[in-house]
């Protein structure tokens, strides 16, 4: 008697259909032998399944020769997702239930002790791989799993009752219904907060409107953290595509997910300075778990604190913010994870946090220059907005705000957003380089003012293409004007500074 | 000196070991020429005086080795090339005439003509200042550049720290500079500066005692220092540490009878511990680059005269006319110090962008300089644009905060 479930390991941030199979040998001594690459984790899933099936009534087969087969081989498996599948096929080799009996039916799910069947990362994912009739999942979180087989997922709370159902002796496990999209507005940090600080405030929206990378270099309590927290709130709601995408990264990850189940709004994630290159690319040995870079997909990641992370990590990056995607190969195989994030940079100006005031700050220009060089140039370029910013006046804090609400300012970065779709990019930061003439064309007088910032060495080529872009939302922002002003490019060279922190950085 | 001479000269600099006073010694009563054939059969030339400290058998027997490995270095050729001019004494431009320790020979990259003319004042310091010394050096040099209609000059020895500060002050003024170097003229160092190096070469004059290829040595940088001291009418120190290398310089001119002044700074700072005790010993106090033009003893000329100096810069050519009544806004809020673009918006009543666009204009005329996202006066703009902007008077704009407090940034 053979029993075989279909189920499924994650691998990178996909699904990978695995077929469990039990079976019998009939010969030799008792014995429960797995084979098929399985590492430590499913080798200990024997006890979780022995504990599970005695605690819930069943039989373990303790007399019985059994070889448990994870199919394909050339495939690692690991993680407790197979213990439900392991369960079911021992039930069947043992006899416990009838192959017919649990025909149709994959499943995934990690055993506890009592027999209660717990949730997995990446359930959908694993749902998405598995090939079958219907899926067994656990029933805490079967939403993830839902979202991508509606009506074809039960939701299991333990094994004895899952026997029961598949017995006849009692009702099925019930149909999961996909959760329905809220359209719940997120947890809204009020833009209207931000006072006093209009350059900072309209570098926000443009970076909102645009996708742009951006930096703040200012003291602390100059608000960098608020700002960046605010910018979030500025994004419009994920695409459908993208919400999936994000959920799914979340799900692998083991993150919780929203209450719909939904990753609606564009995650933010602001990842200290201490952690290590792995965790922000993603990574790690026997699976990749995906990092920081991916997990903020589609949405903002905040990195205060610049100068603090490790140069290594910060130039790991680099070609994440290229393709979009973070290509991780590890001895076990390889794998390729969105990462498609807006970089958001917060330092201080010098070590000693005060900076730019002439005579509040005791760093030498030696002491700044070192400081500055902590971000190398290639990581500075990346940045199309680059601001400094100052605390401000208190008298601006206290009393009512007249500044613009996050709905007002959220709907112009709408606005915005769907000029730049109509023109078959996703955000004015992604227009490539061939397409800048034809979509940000500049007339005479913003031709001359860039012509004169090259000459004096103010904007090298590179630093150019950048602020036409930004000069593309600005214009996006105002209406969408095709052709770009003087005022267009002055103020967009005006949100992307010289550093004065940085006297090695050209724009 | 003919070229033969002169080849003979920058074969003995070349030798390790030799240097400013050894070369003296070397050349007092002999030709260039005539030492290099002695060392290149083995032996010092016949007759020379007592030998300086440290020069023994084995030191001339690695220079007879070094000069009999090449015939001749074509060092010479290699100088023309780069257009380095070579100054020796007696030449019609040396500038160490009287000088009681001048170099052998002067390598000069730019406008030789420029140490004839006016007055030199050498500002000079720490290379590791703080923020304010280097903005006081950037400044006062500017300052004594504009002030002075250009009549006096600035020597410095283009280190990092204030050295740098006042080549950019000095340039940013389209005044005339000198940079005393410790190295060869093509090894540019710090090389932070290397910038600021081709500058100074491109708008006013390099000099160095080393020949093209010399490595900096630690030596070099005491002994350049006499040369700003000997180039100099007045020598102002900005910051300087407790036993700084600035204080070598106050040395060096004192002994040649220049005056020395000096920045007073903060009792707490260790990068005035120099400058505040040459005031202790009775050195007069630079407040403003009109002390320093008081100590050199320049005389204004009169209005008519300074205008037709020449400034050197024609974007400095903008009058009131050709500013606009925002752009002039603009420069009334900057008049106290550097303010945040944040503060313009805030008190400036215009369109954001008309704002941005008024200060861009200015900074492409050269009256504002960005730094960061904040917006200084350039050093030394046209004094009477100056005064339009001060009539427009601070602003009084209703966004004004409403405890009075002003929210020039940073506070």
């Amino acid at each position: 008697m053979q029993g075989r479930i279909p189920s499924a390991v994650v691998d990178g941030i996909d699904g990978c259909p695995i077929t469990v199979e039990v079976v019998n040998t009939g010969v030799g001594t008792p014995r429960f032998v797995m084979v098929g690459s399985p590492d430590v984790t499913i080798r200990e899933s024997r006890d979780r399944v022995r504990a599970a099936l005695m605690s819930s009534g069943l039989k373990w087969p303790s007399t019985l020769p059994l070889t448990v087969n994870f199919a394909p081989t050339d495939v690692k498996k690991h993680g407790a997702g197979l213990d439900l599948p392991i369960a079911l096929a021992v039930l069947v080799a043992s006899k416990q239930l009838d192959s017919s009996q649990v025909a149709g039916f994959g499943a995934v799910g990690e055993l506890g002790l009592d027999g209660s069947i717990r949730p997995v990362p990446g359930l959908v994912s694993l749902a998405e791989a598995i090939a079958c009739d219907e899926l067994l999942v656990p029933l805490q979180g079967g939403g993830e799993a839902a979202l991508v087989r509606p009506g074809r997922v039960r939701g299991v709370d333990n094994i004895a009752d899952l026997v029961a159902g598949l017995l006849g002796e009692g009702p099925l496990p019930p149909l999961i219904e996909p959760p329905i999209p809220t359209g719940d507005p997120p947890r809204i940090s009020e833009f209207a907060d931000v006072r006093g600080q209009p350059m900072a405030r309209w570098a926000m929206e443009v970076a909102a409107a645009g996708g742009h990378h951006l930096l703040m270099v200012g003291p602390p309590g100059a608000g960098k953290t608020m700002l960046a927290s605010r910018l979030a709130s500025l994004l419009p709601p994920l695409e459908p595509a993208d919400a999936l995408v994000v959920t799914r990264i979340h799900s692998v990850a083991g993150l919780r997910l929203p209450g719909s189940g939904l990753n609606e709004h564009p995650p933010f994630r602001a990842p200290h300075h201490g952690m290590s290159e792995v965790a922000l690319i993603g990574g790690g040995s026997g699976f990749i778990r995906p990092g920081e870079i991916s997990v903020s997909h589609a949405g903002v990641l905040f990195l205060d604190e610049l100068g603090e992370f490790p140069q290594k990590v910060l130039d790991a990056l680099r070609q994440p913010l290229e393709e979009g995607v973070v290509r991780i190969s590890r001895a076990h195989g390889s794998a390729t994870v969105p990462a498609r994030f807006q970089m958001v940079g917060a330092m201080n100006p010098c070590p000693c946090g005060e900076g730019g005031a002439e005579g509040q700050c005791p760093c030498s220009p030696r002491d700044r220059v070192r400081y500055a060089k902590r971000v190398s140039g290639p990581i500075l370029d990346r940045f199309d907005l680059r601001i400094e910013v100052t605390p401000p006046d208190p008298a601006f804090l206290l009393g009512s705000s007249t500044e613009e609400t996050t709905a007002t300012v959220a709907k112009r970065v709408a606005a915005a957003r769907a000029i730049a779709r109509s023109r078959g990019v996703r955000a004015n930061a992604d227009i490539p380089d061939h397409r800048l003439e034809e979509l940000a064309p500049l007339d005479d007088r913003a031709t001359a003012c860039l012509q004169r910032a090259m000459v004096a060495g103010k904007l090298t080529a590179r630093g150019l293409r950048r602020v036409q872009r930004v000069a593309r939302t600005l214009a996006d922002l105002e209406g969408g004007h095709q052709v770009l002003t003087e005022a267009d490019v002055t103020a967009a060279m005006m949100l992307r500074v010289r550093l004065s922190i940085a006297g090695n950085v050209t724009a | 000196m003919n070229d033969d001479e002169l080849e003979a000269m920058l074969d003995l600099l070349h030798l390790h070991g030799v240097g400013p006073a050894r070369a003296r010694w070397l050349t007092a009563e002999h030709q260039p020429s005539e030492v290099v054939a002695a060392l290149r059969r083995g032996h010092l030339p016949e007759r020379l005086g007592q030998a300086p400290p440290g020069v023994n058998r084995q030191l001339v027997g690695r220079w007879s080795v070094a000069l009999r490995a090449q015939d001749s270095s074509g060092a010479l050729e290699r100088h023309r090339a780069a257009g380095v001019e070579i100054l020796w004494p007696g030449h019609p431009r040396w500038p160490f005439a009287d000088d009681p320790d001048p170099p052998s020979v002067l390598f000069a990259l730019g406008n030789t003509a420029l140490m004839g003319e006016g007055h030199w004042v050498g500002v000079v310091g720490t290379r590791r200042c703080t923020s304010i010394g280097r903005r006081v050096s950037r400044q006062f040099a500017a300052d004594v550049v504009a002030e002075s209609g250009r009549e006096v000059g600035v020597v410095s020895g283009l280190a990092a720290g204030i050295d740098a500060g006042a080549h950019e002050g000095a340039l940013a003024a389209a005044g005339r500079v000198i940079g005393v170097v410790a190295c060869g003229l093509d090894v540019p160092y710090p090389k932070s500066n290397t910038s600021l190096w081709n500058r100074v070469a491109a708008d006013g004059l390099l000099l160095s005692e080393s020949p093209l290829g010399s490595a900096p040595e630690r030596w070099k940088f005491p002994a350049r220092n006499r040369l700003i001291a000997a180039l100099s009418d007045l020598v102002v120190v900005v910051e300087s540490h407790a036993a700084g290398g600035a204080l070598g310089t106050a040395d060096e001119a004192a002994a040649r009878g220049v005056t020395v002044g000096a920045v007073p700074g903060s009792v707490l700072s260790s990068a005035s511990k120099g400058t505040n005790a040459l005031l202790a010993d009775g050195c007069p106090l630079i407040c403003s680059a009109r002390d320093v033009l008081d100590l050199v003893g320049f005389v204004p000329k009169s209005p008519e005269q300074l205008e037709l100096l020449p400034t050197g810069s024609d974007v400095r050519a903008a009058r009131p006319e050709a500013t606009s009544a925002l752009e002039r806004r603009v420069l009334a809020e900057t008049l106290g110090g550097p303010v945040h673009l944040d503060h313009l918006l805030m008190s400036v009543s215009a369109a954001r962008s008309e704002v941005l666009l008024a200060v861009q204009r200015l900074v492409s005329v050269g009256m504002l300089a960005m730094e960061g996202s904040r917006v200084a006066l350039s050093p030394g703009p046209p004094a009477d644009v100056l005064a339009a902007a001060k009539c427009e008077g601070p602003s009084s704009d209703v966004r004004r905060p409403a405890t009075g407090q002003s929210y020039r940034s940073p506070p």
